[in-house]
């Protein structure tokens, strides 16, 4: 919890970025966390690891982009860099897999919406990028944005979005039967 | 349009869910204990590059004074013939690990490009090493034995400090080998992920 008793005079700017940054993205921290790792204690594990990636690096924030995009891409970094060192854990289901029961994932009942347990299994069976594209769009990211986390082209990151939205809506269905 | 309204429904019903446990204030961290992080990973991150320094300073060290000295030519042959590798390990690990300090990439595609070049620096190293101890060790334990082998009439055959000092050097040159090789392991997992996720994006 951030310090309360701490004043604004007493912070310095990077302690104002990072709470501001914190303060406004704390569900959509949650949300990338949770769209990166299913396991309860990876999830804990993977959101210090961005908490303290977005500390280090806004001591380098020269607002050369918003503190919007700049949290999300060290968020997506730091994601990516956990997904690539936790080799025990798959990096995604197979397409053809059936989505996992309810019972054989109690993490997701971390997520307060049935609807919402159902999109994070789903998104779980994508490859790590179109992940990213699809969670980023989701939290109302636009193409430029999507562009600058990413590194694609805009045009690219339309191309991509559109095969992940489509591979989602299948796994989607394929679970409804 | 249908499409384009169920994606806009669910970019709602995704912006109003909440992940509980992640979202409990108690799992947030303070400033205090960022900092104190932050603190902790560059103290880590600065003793293993002056234990580097400091450990090849004082093999030098040690060399240099054992060679103004005739205390023991068989010493003054094991570090002289250990300096030939360390010297270049230490360079060699300098080297190959330049340009990867950045604590982020710019984008996804840069910092996959960083991540990739760090497991590759970390496999490398890693070979390094093992190819450093397979060098060193036996070159160590051969200078040892002979030590001992002309000693031979004054020691007490097996149990004397060159048997010892032996077995000492070969037990470190295992755990270094099995380490360094698990190291490569993990390593090579880890490229093989971020080569996955590369090709996704190109």
């Amino acid at each position: 919890m951030l310090a309360e008793a701490v004043t604004l005079a007493d912070m310095t700017s990077q302690e104002i970025l990072f709470e501001t940054a914190i303060r406004d993205h704390q569900a959509s921290l949650s949300r990338i966390v949770a769209t990166y790792e299913l396991d309860t204690h990876l999830q804990q594990e993977l959101h210090q690891e961005i908490l303290l990636a977005i500390w280090k690096s806004l001591a380098n924030f020269r607002g050369d982009s918003s503190l919007h995009t700049f949290v999300f891409k060290v968020a997506h970094n730091q994601a990516i860099n956990h997904v690539s060192r936790h080799a025990r854990v798959p990096h995604h289901e197979s397409m053809d897999n059936p989505l996992p029961s309810d019972s054989a994932c109690p993490e997701m009942s971390a997520i307060n919406s049935q609807k919402m347990q159902l999109v994070f299994r789903a998104m779980h069976t994508l490859p790590v990028l179109q992940r990213q594209l699809l969670a980023l769009s989701l939290e109302g990211l636009s193409y430029q944005e999507l562009s600058e986390v990413t590194g694609l082209s805009e045009s690219n990151v339309g191309v991509r979005l559109n095969r992940a939205k489509k591979a989602l809506q299948e796994q989607l269905e394929k679970h409804h039967g | 349009m249908a499409e384009q309204s169920q994606w806009n429904n669910l970019i709602e019903d995704w912006q109003a869910c909440e992940v509980a446990k992640l979202d409990d204030p108690q799992s947030q961290i303070d400033i205090k204990t960022l900092q104190e992080n932050t603190r902790k990973r560059a103290g880590k991150m600065r003793l293993f590059m002056w234990l580097d320094v400091v450990t090849t300073l004082i093999a030098l060290i040690v060399f240099g004074y054992l060679l103004t000295t005739d205390i023991n030519l068989h010493q003054a042959i094991i570090f002289a013939g250990v300096m030939v590798i360390i010297i270049p390990v230490a360079f060699y690990s300098v080297w190959v690990r330049r340009g990867l300090w950045e604590a982020n990439g710019n984008d996804t595609k840069a910092y996959l490009d960083l991540a990739h070049g760090r497991a590759v620096a970390g496999m490398k190293l890693a070979q390094v090493n093992i190819i450093a101890a397979y060098t060193a060790f036996p070159f160590i334990i051969a200078v040892v034995m002979w030590r001992g082998y002309v000693k031979f009439d004054e020691v007490d055959w097996p149990f004397n400090i060159f048997v010892f000092g032996a077995l000492f050097e070969f037990a470190l040159m295992v755990g270094m080998i099995i380490g360094a090789r698990y190291y490569q392991r993990k390593k090579r997992a880890e490229l093989v992920r971020l080569e996955k996720m590369k090709q996704e994006l190109d």
